[in-house]
């Protein structure tokens, strides 16, 4: 056990390090935004039905 | 034999560092608020069909109670999004700039988006170019398009034609924009809704949708007048126009609703249809038996389908 205190102290660290590096890269890059839909983009039927349910065509 | 046990340390730290990397971004990372929208989240949020409520004058005392930022820094926390939310809207016909000034205070994203586009909606009868400059500097598609479809509403009486222009910049509201707003102009110039819908521009469903708001608007008043109306509309789109007087007289009152759709001719069955639509909201029960009782089997189907789905 005493022989391992070191290897074992240096695991550590450098599992610290890098889960520490990892966490703040993480942190200083979060994932887009998802693009937000132009009504060019919707499906004209996905649209129509929509229309529907709210009572604009028939 | 001794570098066993310094091995598997050193394994159990490599899978330690891997589970660090990928399996956690999945559980601690967050999407940016500002997220998309997707188009069901968008319907979601309803258009404003009714307009904006007209913002408390200075002069008037009554009807609803004047707010101040004083009020509103006291309220508990979770109130107090609202609060700025509504002083901006009160607010905005006479100080928009202070008025905006209020709107980030809010914490919520979306609402203060829509506090943008409150404001702007609030400002477009004396400032037109102001509003649309508001509405211009919002950031999300959807909230821009709320934001025009807002002007689009406040100016319907007034200006028709700019009213309706502004629709084109309404986004995903577009077509709901062209609806509403038409169907406002319709009530206090109904020959002007007729000749916009007569020009018939776009897509199919942008022709009948237009129609069709004239008939729910003018049903919602007087559901002969609508029928005036939809006498007068394109013939291949004249069964939409009379779906939506349906649609707009059950809202008032489904009963007589369904006995006013007898007299409409050869479009009663349109008319009938436009009230189970109306019903699937409320009684969808209600809303398939009105289906049913349509003798046009062609209707009765599309009527089924609909409000079975």
């Amino acid at each position: 056990m005493k022989r391992l205190y070191k290897p074992l102290l240096g695991m550590g660290l450098v599992a610290a390090l890098g889960g520490g590096g990892w966490y703040a890269w993480d942190r200083a890059h979060p994932p887009p935004p998802p693009k937000e839909k132009r009504f060019e983009d919707i499906d004209p039927k996905e649209y129509e039905k929509w229309m529907q349910d709210l009572g604009y065509t028939e | 034999m001794r570098s066993g046990p310094f091995s598997v340390l050193c394994a159990v730290c490599f899978f330690l560092l891997l589970v660090l990397r990928f399996a956690l971004p999945g559980i601690s990372r967050e999407v940016a608020p500002s997220a998309s929208i997707s188009p069901e989240a968008a319907m979601a949020v309803p258009p404003k069909p009714e307009g904006m409520q007209t913002p408390v004058s200075e002069a008037d005392g009554v009807g609803e109670a004047r707010l101040t930022a004083e009020a509103c820094g006291k309220l508990a926390s979770d109130l107090q999004d609202v609060c700025w939310q509504a002083l901006a809207r009160q607010t905005g016909a006479s100080d928009p700039d202070g008025a905006l000034l209020l709107c980030p205070r809010i914490r919520d994203e979306e609402l203060q988006l829509e506090c943008r586009s409150d404001v702007a909606e609030s400002i477009s009868e004396k400032d037109r170019q102001k509003a649309e400059s508001i509405c211009q500097r919002i950031d999300s598609i959807k909230w821009r398009g709320q934001c025009n479809f807002g002007i689009g509403l406040a100016l319907a009486e007034t200006d028709p034609e700019y009213a309706l222009s502004r629709c084109d910049h309404a986004e995903i509201f577009k077509l709901f924009c062209r609806h509403d707003v038409n169907g406002e102009v319709a009530l206090v110039n109904t020959p002007f809704a007729i000749g916009f819908c007569a020009r018939e521009e776009g897509s199919e469903l942008q022709r009948k949708t237009c129609w069709h708001g004239i008939g729910k608007y003018l049903a919602r008043r007087d559901i002969f007048e609508a029928q005036r109306a939809c006498e007068q509309t394109t013939l291949i789109w004249r069964g939409n126009c009379f779906h939506g007087m349906g649609w707009g007289a059950a809202e008032r009152d489904v009963e007589a609703a369904l006995k006013d759709c007898e007299k409409m001719g050869e479009y009663s069955n349109n008319c009938r249809q436009g009230v189970a639509y109306q019903q699937k909201r409320s009684d969808p029960e209600r809303a398939i038996q009105l289906c049913t009782s349509i003798p046009d089997e062609r209707i009765q189907s599309r009527c089924l389908e609909f409000v079975r789905r």
